[in-house]
Protein backbone atom coordinates (compact mmCIF):
# COMPACT_ATOMS: atom_id res chain seq x y z
CA UNK A 1 0.00 0.00 0.00
CA UNK A 2 2.68 2.60 1.27
CA UNK A 3 4.58 1.57 -1.56
CA UNK A 4 1.76 2.43 -4.35
CA UNK A 5 1.89 5.58 -2.50
CA UNK A 6 5.25 5.91 -3.10
CA UNK A 7 5.01 5.17 -6.83
CA UNK A 8 1.79 7.12 -7.91
CA UNK A 9 3.52 8.46 -10.61
CA UNK A 10 4.51 5.35 -12.59
CA UNK A 11 0.80 3.82 -11.84
CA UNK A 12 -0.99 6.82 -13.29
CA UNK A 13 1.97 7.07 -16.31
CA UNK A 14 1.72 3.37 -17.07
CA UNK A 15 -2.34 3.36 -17.32
CA UNK A 16 -3.14 6.70 -18.61
CA UNK A 17 0.04 7.23 -20.87
CA UNK A 18 -1.29 5.13 -23.97
CA UNK A 19 -4.78 4.95 -22.63
CA UNK A 20 -7.55 4.52 -25.15
CA UNK A 21 -10.88 6.25 -24.46
CA UNK A 22 -13.53 6.35 -27.19
CA UNK A 23 -15.14 10.05 -27.55
CA UNK A 24 -18.67 11.02 -27.52
CA UNK A 25 -20.03 10.58 -31.07
CA UNK A 26 -21.12 14.35 -32.16
CA UNK A 27 -17.01 15.45 -31.76
CA UNK A 28 -16.37 14.39 -35.79
CA UNK A 29 -19.08 16.21 -36.62
CA UNK A 30 -18.33 19.46 -35.00
CA UNK A 31 -14.88 18.78 -36.37
CA UNK A 32 -15.26 18.40 -40.02
CA UNK A 33 -17.44 21.67 -39.83
CA UNK A 34 -15.08 23.86 -37.71
CA UNK A 35 -12.51 22.53 -40.12
CA UNK A 36 -14.27 23.40 -43.49
CA UNK A 37 -14.74 26.93 -41.97
CA UNK A 38 -11.32 27.32 -40.43
CA UNK A 39 -10.02 26.43 -44.38
CA UNK A 40 -12.46 29.06 -45.33
CA UNK A 41 -11.35 31.60 -42.89
CA UNK A 42 -7.83 31.21 -44.07
CA UNK A 43 -8.32 31.61 -47.65
CA UNK A 44 -10.32 34.38 -47.09
CA UNK A 45 -7.90 35.91 -44.51
CA UNK A 46 -4.63 35.47 -47.46
CA UNK A 47 -6.99 37.18 -49.86
CA UNK A 48 -7.49 39.85 -46.92
CA UNK A 49 -3.78 39.94 -46.57
CA UNK A 50 -3.14 41.01 -49.64
CA UNK A 51 -5.65 43.51 -49.95
CA UNK A 52 -4.65 45.24 -46.53
CA UNK A 53 -1.04 45.39 -47.42
CA UNK A 54 -2.08 47.35 -50.92
CA UNK A 55 -4.19 49.49 -48.97
CA UNK A 56 -1.34 50.05 -46.36
CA UNK A 57 0.71 50.38 -49.07
CA UNK A 58 -1.09 53.09 -50.83
CA UNK A 59 -2.12 54.86 -47.83
CA UNK A 60 1.63 54.89 -46.94
CA UNK A 61 2.21 56.82 -50.31
CA UNK A 62 -0.43 59.56 -50.01
CA UNK A 63 0.30 60.40 -46.51
CA UNK A 64 4.03 60.82 -47.35
CA UNK A 65 3.01 62.91 -50.54
CA UNK A 66 0.15 64.67 -47.94
CA UNK A 67 3.25 65.06 -45.65
CA UNK A 68 5.66 66.56 -48.02
CA UNK A 69 2.70 69.03 -49.38
CA UNK A 70 2.07 70.60 -46.09
CA UNK A 71 5.79 70.40 -44.21
CA UNK A 72 6.78 74.21 -43.93
CA UNK A 73 9.32 74.31 -47.20
CA UNK A 74 7.08 76.23 -49.58
CA UNK A 75 10.04 75.66 -52.07
CA UNK A 76 9.74 72.52 -52.65
CA UNK A 77 9.51 71.51 -56.22
CA UNK A 78 7.41 68.45 -57.73
CA UNK A 79 10.64 67.31 -59.11
CA UNK A 80 12.77 67.42 -55.93
CA UNK A 81 10.26 65.61 -53.90
CA UNK A 82 11.81 62.30 -53.72
CA UNK A 83 14.80 63.67 -52.04
CA UNK A 84 12.91 65.93 -49.73
CA UNK A 85 11.06 63.00 -48.58
CA UNK A 86 13.92 60.96 -47.33
CA UNK A 87 15.32 64.53 -45.86
CA UNK A 88 11.56 65.64 -44.23
CA UNK A 89 11.74 61.86 -42.38
CA UNK A 90 15.19 62.58 -41.62
CA UNK A 91 14.09 66.23 -40.37
CA UNK A 92 11.25 64.61 -38.42
CA UNK A 93 13.62 62.44 -36.59
CA UNK A 94 15.70 65.22 -35.40
CA UNK A 95 13.81 67.97 -34.70
CA UNK A 96 10.56 67.53 -32.75
CA UNK A 97 9.44 71.10 -32.80
CA UNK A 98 8.52 70.72 -36.70
CA UNK A 99 7.37 67.91 -36.04
CA UNK A 100 4.55 68.83 -33.48
CA UNK A 101 4.02 71.74 -36.19
CA UNK A 102 2.58 68.92 -38.54
CA UNK A 103 -1.43 68.50 -38.81
CA UNK A 104 -2.68 65.62 -37.07
CA UNK A 105 -2.94 63.21 -39.94
CA UNK A 106 0.36 63.81 -40.34
CA UNK A 107 1.83 62.93 -37.03
CA UNK A 108 -0.19 59.94 -37.06
CA UNK A 109 1.23 58.46 -39.98
CA UNK A 110 4.88 59.77 -39.31
CA UNK A 111 5.69 58.24 -36.00
CA UNK A 112 4.51 54.94 -37.42
CA UNK A 113 7.81 55.11 -39.70
CA UNK A 114 9.99 56.43 -36.79
CA UNK A 115 8.53 53.42 -34.56
CA UNK A 116 12.35 52.31 -33.40
CA UNK A 117 12.75 55.97 -32.44
CA UNK A 118 11.39 56.12 -28.86
CA UNK A 119 10.70 59.24 -28.16
CA UNK A 120 8.95 60.18 -31.23
CA UNK A 121 6.67 57.04 -31.44
CA UNK A 122 5.42 57.68 -27.85
CA UNK A 123 4.65 61.35 -28.79
CA UNK A 124 2.96 59.62 -31.43
CA UNK A 125 0.60 57.40 -29.80
CA UNK A 126 -0.17 60.72 -27.13
CA UNK A 127 -0.76 62.74 -29.19
CA UNK A 128 -3.38 59.73 -31.14
CA UNK A 129 -4.38 58.46 -28.10
CA UNK A 130 -8.55 59.69 -28.26
CA UNK A 131 -8.73 58.68 -31.65
CA UNK A 132 -6.76 55.54 -33.10
CA UNK A 133 -7.94 52.09 -31.86
CA UNK A 134 -4.87 51.48 -30.80
CA UNK A 135 -6.03 54.02 -27.82
CA UNK A 136 -8.12 51.43 -27.01
CA UNK A 137 -5.52 48.45 -26.43
CA UNK A 138 -3.68 51.62 -24.12
CA UNK A 139 -6.29 51.88 -21.99
CA UNK A 140 -7.87 48.61 -21.67
CA UNK A 141 -5.68 47.27 -18.81
CA UNK A 142 -6.25 50.21 -16.77
CA UNK A 143 -9.42 49.73 -17.09
CA UNK A 144 -9.29 46.02 -15.71
CA UNK A 145 -7.32 46.90 -13.29
CA UNK A 146 -9.87 50.00 -11.78
CA UNK A 147 -12.20 47.04 -12.06
CA UNK A 148 -10.20 44.62 -9.20
CA UNK A 149 -9.39 47.76 -7.45
CA UNK A 150 -13.25 48.64 -7.46
CA UNK A 151 -13.97 45.29 -6.06
CA UNK A 152 -11.55 45.41 -3.35
CA UNK A 153 -12.78 48.90 -2.49
CA UNK A 154 -16.24 47.50 -2.05
CA UNK A 155 -15.15 44.69 0.39
CA UNK A 156 -12.98 47.47 2.16
CA UNK A 157 -16.19 49.19 2.27
CA UNK A 158 -18.35 46.09 3.48
CA UNK A 159 -15.65 45.42 6.08
CA UNK A 160 -15.84 49.35 7.26
CA UNK A 161 -19.65 49.66 7.91
CA UNK A 162 -19.36 46.39 9.78
CA UNK A 163 -16.61 48.32 11.90
CA UNK A 164 -18.71 51.61 11.99
CA UNK A 165 -22.10 49.65 13.37
CA UNK A 166 -20.38 47.84 16.16
CA UNK A 167 -18.67 51.49 16.54
CA UNK A 168 -22.24 53.57 16.42
CA UNK A 169 -23.43 50.83 19.27
CA UNK A 170 -20.83 51.87 21.54
CA UNK A 171 -20.73 54.89 20.81
CA UNK A 172 -24.62 54.86 21.91
CA UNK A 173 -23.82 53.27 24.76
CA UNK A 174 -21.28 55.83 25.34
CA UNK A 175 -23.44 58.51 24.82
CA UNK A 176 -26.65 57.39 27.21
CA UNK A 177 -23.91 57.26 30.22
CA UNK A 178 -22.14 60.85 28.87
CA UNK A 179 -26.12 62.16 29.04
CA UNK A 180 -26.38 61.12 32.79
CA UNK A 181 -22.32 62.12 34.02
CA UNK A 182 -21.18 65.62 33.10
CA UNK A 183 -17.56 65.69 32.63
CA UNK A 184 -15.72 68.16 33.96
CA UNK A 185 -12.87 66.95 35.82
CA UNK A 186 -9.72 68.71 35.68
CA UNK A 187 -5.95 69.26 37.31
CA UNK A 188 -4.57 72.28 38.62
CA UNK A 189 -0.65 72.30 39.19
CA UNK A 190 1.27 74.43 41.40
CA UNK A 191 4.98 74.35 41.52
CA UNK A 192 6.51 74.12 45.10
CA UNK A 193 9.80 73.92 44.34
CA UNK A 194 12.72 73.06 42.01
CA UNK A 195 11.05 69.47 41.90
CA UNK A 196 8.02 69.29 43.72
CA UNK A 197 4.43 69.59 42.78
CA UNK A 198 1.34 69.78 43.48
CA UNK A 199 -1.81 69.11 41.63
CA UNK A 200 -4.86 69.30 42.66
CA UNK A 201 -8.96 67.91 41.37
CA UNK A 202 -11.56 70.28 41.23
CA UNK A 203 -13.57 67.35 42.56
CA UNK A 204 -14.41 66.68 45.88
CA UNK A 205 -14.07 63.24 45.67
CA UNK A 206 -12.43 60.94 48.63
CA UNK A 207 -11.00 58.29 46.21
CA UNK A 208 -8.61 59.90 43.75
CA UNK A 209 -6.22 57.62 41.71
CA UNK A 210 -3.33 59.86 41.10
CA UNK A 211 -0.90 58.16 37.86
CA UNK A 212 2.64 59.22 36.80
CA UNK A 213 3.84 58.59 33.38
CA UNK A 214 1.26 55.53 33.47
CA UNK A 215 3.80 53.29 35.87
CA UNK A 216 3.05 54.62 39.31
CA UNK A 217 -0.40 54.77 40.96
CA UNK A 218 -0.84 56.10 43.52
CA UNK A 219 -4.77 56.95 45.90
CA UNK A 220 -4.87 59.80 47.35
CA UNK A 221 -7.48 62.88 47.84
CA UNK A 222 -8.38 65.61 45.87
CA UNK A 223 -5.20 67.11 46.53
CA UNK A 224 -1.59 65.49 45.76
CA UNK A 225 1.66 66.18 45.94
CA UNK A 226 4.77 64.72 44.43
CA UNK A 227 8.22 65.26 44.29
CA UNK A 228 10.46 64.57 40.90
CA UNK A 229 13.80 64.66 42.79
CA UNK A 230 16.59 63.62 40.22
CA UNK A 231 14.18 62.79 37.86
CA UNK A 232 14.50 65.72 35.15
CA UNK A 233 12.38 65.56 31.49
CA UNK A 234 8.70 65.80 31.23
CA UNK A 235 6.18 63.86 33.35
CA UNK A 236 2.67 62.65 32.45
CA UNK A 237 -0.18 62.89 35.43
CA UNK A 238 -3.52 61.92 34.82
CA UNK A 239 -5.68 61.56 37.45
CA UNK A 240 -9.08 58.99 37.90
CA UNK A 241 -11.65 60.14 39.86
CA UNK A 242 -15.58 58.91 40.42
CA UNK A 243 -17.94 62.04 41.34
CA UNK A 244 -20.54 62.04 43.23
CA UNK A 245 -23.36 60.78 40.83
CA UNK A 246 -20.84 57.59 40.60
CA UNK A 247 -19.28 58.47 37.33
CA UNK A 248 -15.79 57.62 36.37
CA UNK A 249 -13.64 60.62 34.90
CA UNK A 250 -10.23 61.02 33.98
CA UNK A 251 -7.99 64.73 33.51
CA UNK A 252 -4.53 64.22 32.38
CA UNK A 253 -1.66 67.23 32.77
CA UNK A 254 2.30 67.48 31.72
CA UNK A 255 4.87 68.79 34.01
CA UNK A 256 8.07 69.44 32.84
CA UNK A 257 11.09 69.29 35.20
CA UNK A 258 14.57 71.03 35.05
CA UNK A 259 16.88 68.38 35.93
CA UNK A 260 20.38 69.17 37.98
CA UNK A 261 22.08 66.93 35.19
CA UNK A 262 22.19 68.73 31.57
CA UNK A 263 22.22 65.73 29.64
CA UNK A 264 18.19 65.30 30.28
CA UNK A 265 16.93 68.21 28.03
CA UNK A 266 20.01 67.65 25.87
CA UNK A 267 18.95 68.02 21.99
CA UNK A 268 20.89 69.17 18.90
CA UNK A 269 19.09 69.65 15.98
CA UNK A 270 19.30 67.24 12.76
CA UNK A 271 19.74 70.37 10.01
CA UNK A 272 19.53 74.06 10.13
CA UNK A 273 18.21 76.28 7.11
CA UNK A 274 19.70 79.83 7.17
CA UNK A 275 17.95 81.71 5.17
CA UNK A 276 16.29 84.03 7.62
CA UNK A 277 13.08 82.89 7.23
CA UNK A 278 12.89 82.57 11.11
CA UNK A 279 12.73 78.61 10.71
CA UNK A 280 15.44 76.50 12.04
CA UNK A 281 17.99 79.52 11.16
CA UNK A 282 20.73 78.60 13.59
CA UNK A 283 21.82 75.57 15.72
CA UNK A 284 20.03 75.77 18.61
CA UNK A 285 20.88 73.57 21.47
CA UNK A 286 18.95 72.48 24.08
CA UNK A 287 20.33 71.58 27.14
CA UNK A 288 19.53 71.47 31.17
CA UNK A 289 22.09 73.83 33.34
CA UNK A 290 25.48 73.32 33.20
CA UNK A 291 28.39 74.15 34.48
CA UNK A 292 30.50 74.35 31.63
CA UNK A 293 30.07 74.51 28.01
CA UNK A 294 31.68 74.49 25.05
CA UNK A 295 30.27 73.69 21.02
CA UNK A 296 32.40 73.60 18.16
CA UNK A 297 31.73 72.82 14.71
CA UNK A 298 33.68 71.48 11.78
CA UNK A 299 33.38 71.21 8.30
CA UNK A 300 34.24 67.97 6.54
CA UNK A 301 37.60 68.51 5.88
CA UNK A 302 37.56 68.90 9.77
CA UNK A 303 38.41 72.96 9.70
CA UNK A 304 36.42 74.49 12.75
CA UNK A 305 33.78 76.74 11.23
CA UNK A 306 32.12 77.76 14.56
CA UNK A 307 32.89 78.00 18.40
CA UNK A 308 30.79 78.62 21.65
CA UNK A 309 30.94 78.76 25.30
CA UNK A 310 27.52 79.73 26.02
CA UNK A 311 24.31 78.24 25.13
CA UNK A 312 22.66 81.20 24.54
CA UNK A 313 25.08 81.64 21.56
CA UNK A 314 24.20 79.16 18.37
CA UNK A 315 25.85 78.52 15.26
CA UNK A 316 23.93 80.68 12.13
CA UNK A 317 25.96 78.99 9.62
CA UNK A 318 28.89 80.84 9.11
CA UNK A 319 32.40 80.66 9.66
CA UNK A 320 32.93 84.37 10.59
CA UNK A 321 31.47 86.49 8.17
CA UNK A 322 31.02 84.41 5.41
CA UNK A 323 28.60 81.78 4.88
CA UNK A 324 29.49 78.36 4.83
CA UNK A 325 28.81 75.78 1.92
CA UNK A 326 25.75 73.43 2.48
CA UNK A 327 26.49 69.97 3.61
CA UNK A 328 27.08 67.76 6.02
CA UNK A 329 29.01 69.35 9.31
CA UNK A 330 30.57 68.10 13.10
CA UNK A 331 29.35 69.41 16.04
CA UNK A 332 31.23 68.47 19.06
CA UNK A 333 29.97 69.36 22.44
CA UNK A 334 31.29 69.31 25.81
CA UNK A 335 29.62 70.18 28.87
CA UNK A 336 29.66 69.69 32.63
CA UNK A 337 27.26 69.81 35.22
CA UNK A 338 27.05 72.30 38.11
CA UNK A 339 29.58 71.54 40.75
CA UNK A 340 31.24 69.24 39.06
CA UNK A 341 34.82 68.39 37.10
CA UNK A 342 34.20 65.94 34.40
CA UNK A 343 33.85 67.16 30.91
CA UNK A 344 31.51 65.27 28.82
CA UNK A 345 31.57 65.18 25.21
CA UNK A 346 28.73 64.74 22.48
CA UNK A 347 29.33 64.11 18.68
CA UNK A 348 26.89 64.62 16.13
CA UNK A 349 26.61 65.33 12.21
CA UNK A 350 24.33 68.52 11.00
CA UNK A 351 23.29 68.93 7.71
CA UNK A 352 23.08 72.55 6.04
CA UNK A 353 20.61 73.32 3.45
CA UNK A 354 20.84 76.37 1.69
CA UNK A 355 17.80 77.24 -0.51
CA UNK A 356 15.65 75.21 1.53
CA UNK A 357 12.88 76.18 4.33
CA UNK B 1 -13.91 1.19 -48.14
CA UNK B 2 -10.92 2.77 -50.66
CA UNK B 3 -9.24 2.92 -47.52
CA UNK B 4 -8.07 -0.15 -45.29
CA UNK B 5 -6.69 -0.71 -41.75
CA UNK B 6 -3.64 -1.20 -42.82
CA UNK B 7 -2.89 1.98 -44.78
CA UNK B 8 0.77 3.41 -43.34
CA UNK B 9 1.05 6.77 -41.50
CA UNK B 10 2.32 8.53 -44.09
CA UNK B 11 -0.13 7.36 -47.15
CA UNK B 12 -2.83 8.73 -44.52
CA UNK B 13 -1.70 12.19 -43.26
CA UNK B 14 -0.72 12.52 -47.08
CA UNK B 15 -4.46 11.82 -48.22
CA UNK B 16 -5.55 13.83 -45.18
CA UNK B 17 -3.02 16.68 -46.98
CA UNK B 18 -4.94 16.14 -49.88
CA UNK B 19 -8.42 17.21 -47.92
CA UNK B 20 -9.61 13.64 -48.49
CA UNK B 21 -12.59 13.32 -46.50
CA UNK B 22 -12.69 9.95 -46.11
CA UNK B 23 -8.66 10.15 -44.90
CA UNK B 24 -9.51 12.46 -42.39
CA UNK B 25 -12.31 10.43 -41.00
CA UNK B 26 -10.08 7.60 -41.10
CA UNK B 27 -7.30 9.46 -39.24
CA UNK B 28 -10.20 10.97 -36.44
CA UNK B 29 -11.28 7.48 -35.97
CA UNK B 30 -7.88 6.01 -35.18
CA UNK B 31 -6.52 8.31 -32.58
CA UNK B 32 -9.05 10.23 -31.21
CA UNK B 33 -9.52 7.48 -29.00
CA UNK B 34 -5.32 8.18 -28.17
CA UNK B 35 -6.30 12.33 -28.13
CA UNK B 36 -9.71 11.97 -25.74
CA UNK B 37 -7.38 9.92 -23.13
CA UNK B 38 -5.46 12.65 -22.77
CA UNK B 39 -7.84 15.66 -23.22
CA UNK B 40 -9.61 13.75 -19.94
CA UNK B 41 -6.50 13.50 -18.24
CA UNK B 42 -6.48 17.58 -18.49
CA UNK B 43 -9.77 18.96 -18.16
CA UNK B 44 -11.98 19.20 -15.00
CA UNK B 45 -14.98 17.17 -16.60
CA UNK B 46 -15.54 15.42 -19.71
CA UNK B 47 -17.76 18.02 -21.48
CA UNK B 48 -14.78 20.38 -21.18
CA UNK B 49 -12.43 17.29 -23.31
CA UNK B 50 -14.83 17.40 -25.64
CA UNK B 51 -14.47 20.59 -26.44
CA UNK B 52 -10.48 20.30 -26.17
CA UNK B 53 -10.59 17.32 -28.71
CA UNK B 54 -12.60 19.20 -30.96
CA UNK B 55 -10.43 21.86 -30.94
CA UNK B 56 -7.26 19.69 -30.69
CA UNK B 57 -8.06 18.12 -34.16
CA UNK B 58 -9.30 21.42 -35.79
CA UNK B 59 -5.63 22.50 -35.16
CA UNK B 60 -4.19 18.87 -35.84
CA UNK B 61 -5.62 19.35 -39.62
CA UNK B 62 -4.99 23.23 -39.54
CA UNK B 63 -1.46 22.36 -39.23
CA UNK B 64 -0.75 18.93 -40.40
CA UNK B 65 1.32 20.50 -43.07
CA UNK B 66 3.64 21.62 -40.70
CA UNK B 67 4.48 18.08 -39.45
CA UNK B 68 7.76 16.84 -41.19
CA UNK B 69 7.16 12.79 -41.25
CA UNK B 70 10.72 13.18 -39.00
CA UNK B 71 9.56 11.87 -35.84
CA UNK B 72 6.43 9.81 -34.88
CA UNK B 73 3.27 10.79 -36.03
CA UNK B 74 1.28 9.70 -32.86
CA UNK B 75 3.95 11.77 -30.73
CA UNK B 76 3.36 14.89 -32.70
CA UNK B 77 -1.02 14.27 -32.21
CA UNK B 78 -0.34 14.35 -28.56
CA UNK B 79 2.02 16.90 -28.62
CA UNK B 80 -0.90 19.06 -29.97
CA UNK B 81 -3.49 17.82 -27.93
CA UNK B 82 -1.02 18.72 -24.97
CA UNK B 83 -0.60 22.22 -26.01
CA UNK B 84 -4.57 22.43 -27.11
CA UNK B 85 -5.42 21.37 -23.79
CA UNK B 86 -3.05 24.03 -22.13
CA UNK B 87 -4.68 26.35 -24.45
CA UNK B 88 -7.97 25.74 -23.48
CA UNK B 89 -7.49 25.74 -19.09
CA UNK B 90 -5.81 28.92 -19.70
CA UNK B 91 -8.49 30.50 -21.36
CA UNK B 92 -11.36 28.86 -19.05
CA UNK B 93 -10.25 32.23 -17.19
CA UNK B 94 -9.75 30.50 -13.75
CA UNK B 95 -6.09 31.29 -11.47
CA UNK B 96 -4.78 27.67 -11.81
CA UNK B 97 -1.11 28.27 -10.11
CA UNK B 98 -2.85 30.04 -7.04
CA UNK B 99 -2.54 27.99 -3.38
CA UNK B 100 -5.71 26.04 -3.34
CA UNK B 101 -7.25 24.16 -0.53
CA UNK B 102 -5.00 23.08 1.83
CA UNK B 103 -7.60 20.90 3.88
CA UNK B 104 -9.06 18.38 1.15
CA UNK B 105 -9.90 15.41 2.89
CA UNK B 106 -13.68 16.11 1.93
CA UNK B 107 -12.30 15.49 -2.01
CA UNK B 108 -11.93 11.68 -1.93
CA UNK B 109 -14.29 9.01 -0.68
CA UNK B 110 -14.71 7.04 -3.79
CA UNK B 111 -12.32 4.39 -5.74
CA UNK B 112 -10.23 1.38 -4.62
CA UNK B 113 -7.33 0.54 -4.25
CA UNK B 114 -4.79 2.52 -7.08
CA UNK B 115 -3.70 -0.57 -8.79
CA UNK B 116 -6.98 -1.88 -8.92
CA UNK B 117 -8.03 0.88 -10.56
CA UNK B 118 -8.61 1.56 -14.63
CA UNK B 119 -7.40 4.48 -16.38
CA UNK B 120 -11.30 5.73 -16.20
CA UNK B 121 -11.06 6.05 -11.89
CA UNK B 122 -7.83 7.41 -12.20
CA UNK B 123 -8.50 9.84 -14.48
CA UNK B 124 -11.66 10.68 -12.22
CA UNK B 125 -9.16 11.27 -9.68
CA UNK B 126 -7.23 13.75 -11.94
CA UNK B 127 -10.62 16.13 -12.23
CA UNK B 128 -11.04 16.25 -9.00
CA UNK B 129 -7.54 17.76 -9.03
CA UNK B 130 -7.35 21.41 -8.93
CA UNK B 131 -6.49 22.96 -12.28
CA UNK B 132 -3.21 23.86 -11.79
CA UNK B 133 -2.02 20.26 -9.64
CA UNK B 134 -3.95 18.54 -12.60
CA UNK B 135 -1.65 20.09 -15.35
CA UNK B 136 1.78 19.81 -13.64
CA UNK B 137 0.99 16.34 -12.50
CA UNK B 138 -0.26 15.14 -16.49
CA UNK B 139 3.07 17.25 -17.79
CA UNK B 140 5.69 15.47 -15.54
CA UNK B 141 4.38 12.01 -14.52
CA UNK B 142 2.70 11.20 -17.60
CA UNK B 143 4.28 13.05 -20.64
CA UNK B 144 7.17 13.24 -18.89
CA UNK B 145 8.28 16.74 -18.81
CA UNK B 146 10.84 17.74 -16.63
CA UNK B 147 10.61 21.03 -14.42
CA UNK B 148 12.12 23.48 -15.98
CA UNK B 149 10.10 22.83 -19.29
CA UNK B 150 6.78 22.77 -17.59
CA UNK B 151 8.21 26.27 -16.10
CA UNK B 152 8.58 27.71 -19.49
CA UNK B 153 5.17 25.96 -21.14
CA UNK B 154 3.21 27.04 -18.26
CA UNK B 155 4.99 30.27 -18.20
CA UNK B 156 5.42 30.09 -13.99
CA UNK B 157 8.13 29.40 -11.93
CA UNK B 158 10.15 25.82 -11.77
CA UNK B 159 9.56 25.82 -7.82
CA UNK B 160 5.83 26.58 -8.46
CA UNK B 161 6.12 23.77 -10.67
CA UNK B 162 7.64 21.72 -8.23
CA UNK B 163 5.23 22.77 -5.22
CA UNK B 164 2.69 22.39 -7.60
CA UNK B 165 3.60 18.31 -8.24
CA UNK B 166 4.21 17.43 -5.05
CA UNK B 167 0.93 18.72 -3.84
CA UNK B 168 -1.36 16.98 -6.44
CA UNK B 169 1.25 13.55 -5.08
CA UNK B 170 -0.27 14.34 -1.71
CA UNK B 171 -3.81 15.01 -2.74
CA UNK B 172 -3.87 11.82 -5.00
CA UNK B 173 -2.82 10.26 -1.93
CA UNK B 174 -5.25 11.71 0.39
CA UNK B 175 -8.08 10.55 -1.99
CA UNK B 176 -6.49 7.18 -2.12
CA UNK B 177 -6.70 6.77 1.94
CA UNK B 178 -10.24 8.22 2.32
CA UNK B 179 -11.64 5.94 -0.13
CA UNK B 180 -9.63 2.90 2.20
CA UNK B 181 -11.14 4.54 5.31
CA UNK B 182 -14.52 4.51 3.54
CA UNK B 183 -14.16 0.98 2.95
CA UNK B 184 -12.85 -0.43 6.13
Amino acid sequence: MSEELNHIDQIFSKALDNARIDPPAGVWESVSSGMSSATAVKTSFVWFKSIWLWTGLSVLSLATGAYLYLSPKPTATLASEVKGGKQGIKQSENQQPEFYNQSPENRQVVPEKNSNTGNLNIAGKMSSLPVESEAADYIEPKIQHAGFSDEKLEVLSATKQIETKSGVSGQDSRQQAALQCVHSLHITVEALGQSKWRFTSNGRSESCYWNINSSETIRGGAQFEYSFEGKGGIHFVSLKAKNLQGCDDTARTVVVVQSESPETMLFIPDYLTPNADGINDDLKVGIGPVGGYNLLVFDKFNRQVFMSSSPETSWNGKAGFIDCEPGVYTVVLSYKTVGSANWKTVRKSVLLKRGEE
Amino acid sequence: MAITVDITEKDLVQACLRQDGKAQTQLYKKYSPVMFAICLRYSANPDNAKDMLQEAFIRVFDRLDKFRFEGSFEGWLKRVAVTTCLDFNKKLKIEPYAEEIDNFTHLGAEAGVLSQMGANDLINLLQKLPVGYRTVFNLFAIEGYGHAEIAQMLEINENTSKTQLFKARKMLQAFVLNSDKSIE
